[in-house]
């Protein structure tokens, strides 16, 4: 099997399409209002911490998978049973990021298509793009990418004259603890799930820079989360921002160009199409590319993928029972089922890391300087 | 044998491929919702008459034309699937552009029902004006005749469109309604239209704003307060503003024309006590010198500008003490303004908000600049 490389560029780009992900249409930290760019600000700032833990981890075993870091680290068997928790985070947050394409789908256009269709169309997207390999899927993002920001760029710039600076006051109103809380939100979601970036990131070329890599992606993905965030608050207000279940989609329906320019609400949905594609598929290729370590590389990632995704598929359907438990979890509830996969595993995972480096590099002093 | 396993599982895939949406539309088989009016009938249930435009007749020399369609049902949803038994496909809600709702329902309080139900559903649009009729029922606005266009939802929005050469309209798309609904200390206000018969044929004419208290219609205000609701919420795009030069005389009128102008209100705090400093800065043109001939040259325009700020003055102060004596509701968002930039004395207020609000002492101080006079070097006088 040859080795798949992906560049410094495709990895940024496939990091901060990852990042902006299903944010584009369930927005983030809603519900801290007028104060939601001190919340996202936040959120970044906190994502910035832990974002050196994962590059870090990559740093210290260049060209090595995550789960084959994890091997040498843990052994074989307690090794084998960390990836296990970290593929079955994988695996079930790729069911969410389907049920929440085909939950807005259902909401906006096709109300009557069941949703094992709609779940269906965009699970046959990441199973070709992930069945074609990564390098290929890495091209299709750079080629994408440029068109996903333009039109978040231009709905943003196309809704400024509706947009009210105004509505950032008053700040911190309600004190700092809704806001903190709502960065923890922001935080695990979308931020942190970052981790699930790691074994994709065993792909770099050799003279990549994953720190680089991580901050840039912060960076460009944090910037467009925040424009999306920012839109729907000037233009709708904070209470009817809160309000709506899909807010960036309400406020890119009052652009009005002269009764010429109108109802483009449907960019938003292409915005969400590319992003939500690259999060799912970077989904899928962490935890086939697990499967695939698990059973020895006896199968090739690309053929797993198939059943591995139609399984998330079926997740998909019956992890939620309706829209209203899908946004509850997605609010309150999914801090802190993430914590120990996006926080707790990682932070394990360097500090053992740190150790056997140091411990390797002593002996290695050591042996040198018998010679 | 294998190309045959091919062939038929490329006919198998066929049948999948070509059948198309399952669920399709055309365009034929939807009924084009142009605007929805919301009444109560007798007995309570909402009435709901549906304006659709009728695509059947298209073709060079026909014009496109509305047919009006009743239902009714316990609520807005069930009377809005009624009109399906009634031999019309399935309305589809994405081009509606005009919702009218009776003084009935805005007044008994079920207007965030109807506000609920037109955001809950994703074929509505937040953009639809929305109106409350100041006739008996909602519907006759969808019965009077409009000249422009057959549809009246569309001519609706035509005149609202308009609004901005005349001062004297409010125009409220939904998603600016729901807003300052839900918005703290701020009360909502709604484009207000009536009938008006004239020779055996009714005509839509604007009869200025409806202003909600809480969720409950309280009272109209004619088009030309309207004008001055306006000023103070910086909705001035144009118009028309008439000074009254001399006070004995009420001949003497000055047109000016209003070209542009910005509100601020500055709320401020002192010793315990609230104020609203309204600040306008407004430019016109002097359009009409009606009877007044006394204005040329400079230092007269300065004068005239005076004047003009003195009335807009009196006006708005005047205005907004009626609204705060007769109706009590915040229609100028001033505790909105006050939460904004004055947060801690908001908190310290905003129980006994409506106490607060009709006791405000609010001063306007408008700053009018007269850019230029028309094409005329003087005032056209009568020669001996």
């Amino acid at each position: 099997m040859t080795k798949e490389v992906i560049s410094n560029k495709q990895a940024i780009v496939l990091l901060s399409g990852f990042i902006i992900g299903s944010t584009s249409i369930l927005g983030v930290g809603t519900n801290t209002k007028q104060d939601v760019w001190i919340t996202l600000l936040l959120a970044m700032a906190l994502a910035a911490v832990i974002y050196f833990v994962y590059a870090r981890i990559i740093a210290l075993y260049p060209g090595m998978n995550i789960y084959e870091i994890l091997d040498v680290l843990f052994g074989k068997v307690l090794g084998k049973i960390i990836s296990l928790c970290f593929i079955g985070y994988a695996f079930y947050l790729q069911s969410l990021i389907l049920r929440n394409f085909a939950e807005f789908i259902r909401a906006i256009s096709l109300s009557e298509t069941p949703m094992c269709v709609i779940a269906f169309c965009g699970m046959l997207l990441s199973f070709y793009a992930i069945r074609e390999g990564l390098e290929v899927f890495a091209r299709w993002a750079a080629m994408f990418f440029p068109i996903m920001v333009f039109f978040v760029l231009l709905t943003t710039s196309l809704t400024l004259p509706w947009s009210d600076l105004n509505n950032f006051k008053p700040i911190l109103f309600n004190g700092f603890k809704p806001v903190f809380e709502g960065a923890l939100s922001a935080f695990a979601f979308p931020f942190a799930e970052a981790v699930l970036f790691i074994p994709t990131m065993g792909s770099l070329q050799q003279k990549g820079n994953p720190y680089k890599v991580y901050y840039t992606s912060l960076l460009i993905g944090g910037t467009l989360v925040m424009l999306v965030s920012l839109r729907s608050l000037l233009v709708l207000g904070p209470e009817i921002a809160s309000l709506q279940y899909y807010s960036s989609y309400a406020a890119v329906q009052i652009i009005n160009l002269g009764n010429f320019l109108q109802r483009i609400e449907v960019s938003v949905s292409i915005v969400f199409l590319i992003s939500g594609l690259m999060k799912s598929s970077m989904c899928l290729y962490a935890s086939v590319k697990g499967i695939s370590h698990l059973l020895s590389y006896k199968m090739d990632y690309k053929t797993l993928a198939l059943p591995v995704n139609l399984l998330c598929g079926l997740l998909a359907l019956f992890v939620y029972k309706n829209a209203m438990q899908m946004f509850e979890w997605a609010e309150v509830y999914y801090k802190y089922f993430a914590f120990p996969f996006q926080v707790a595993l990682p932070i394990i995972t360097l500090i053992v890391a740190e150790f056997k480096v140091r411990a390797r590099t002593q002996n290695g002093n050591q042996a040198s300087s018998e010679e | 044998m294998k190309k045959v396993l091919v062939c038929l599982l490329i006919l198998g895939f066929i049948p999948m491929i070509f059948s198309g949406c399952w669920n399709y539309k055309e365009v034929t088989q939807l009924s084009l919702l142009a605007g929805i009016a919301i009444d109560y009938t007798d007995s309570g249930e909402f009435l709901l008459t549906f304006e659709v435009a009728d695509l059947h007749e298209m073709g060079e020399k026909s014009q496109v034309k509305s047919v009006l369609v009743e239902a009714k049902g316990q609520t807005l949803f069930e009377a809005a699937r009624n009109v399906i038994s009634k031999s019309l496909p399935k309305l589809y809600w994405g081009h509606a552009t005009t919702v009218i709702i009776s003084q009935d329902v805005a007044s008994s309080g079920r207007i965030a029902e109807v506000i609920d139900f037109l955001c809950r559903d994703a074929e509505p649009r937040l953009t639809m004006a929305f109106i409350i009729s100041q006739t008996k029922m909602a519907r006759e606005i969808f019965e009077a005749q409009a000249p422009a266009s057959e549809i009246r939802s569309t001519e609706i929005n035509e005149i609202l469109d308009d609004a901005g050469s005349q001062s004297k309209i409010v125009s409220t798309p939904l998603i600016d309604f729901i807003k300052a609904f839900s918005a703290k200390g701020q009360s909502a206000i709604a484009t207000a239209l009536n009938v008006e018969e004239k020779g055996g044929e009714k005509a839509i004419v604007n009869s200025g704003t409806a202003i909600f208290k809480k969720e409950k219609l309280v009272g109209f205000i004619n088009p030309e307060d309207t004008a001055i609701l306006n000023f103070v919420l910086d909705n001035i795009k144009g118009g028309v503003y008439v000074v009254k030069t001399d006070p004995e005389n009420a001949e003497k009128k000055i047109s000016l024309e209003l070209l542009k102008s910005k509100t601020r209100i500055k709320p401020s705090y002192a010793e315990g006590k609230l104020s609203m400093e309204i600040l306008i800065e407004t430019s016109v043109a002097l359009n009409e010198i009606g009877g007044s001939v006394e204005y040329e040259g400079e230092e007269a325009i300065r004068i005239l500008g005076q004047k003009a700020e003195a009335q807009l003055k009196s006006q708005i102060e005047d205005f907004v003490r009626k609204v705060q004596r007769e109706y009590g509701a915040d229609i100028f968002g001033f505790g909105q303004t006050v939460y904004k930039n004055l947060p801690q004395v908001w908190r310290e207020m905003h129980d006994e908000w409506d106490t607060v609000f009709s006791e405000l002492e609010v001063t306007a101080n408008p700053i009018i600049v007269i850019k230029h006079a028309g094409l005329l070097r003087k005032p056209i006088k009568p020669g001996d």
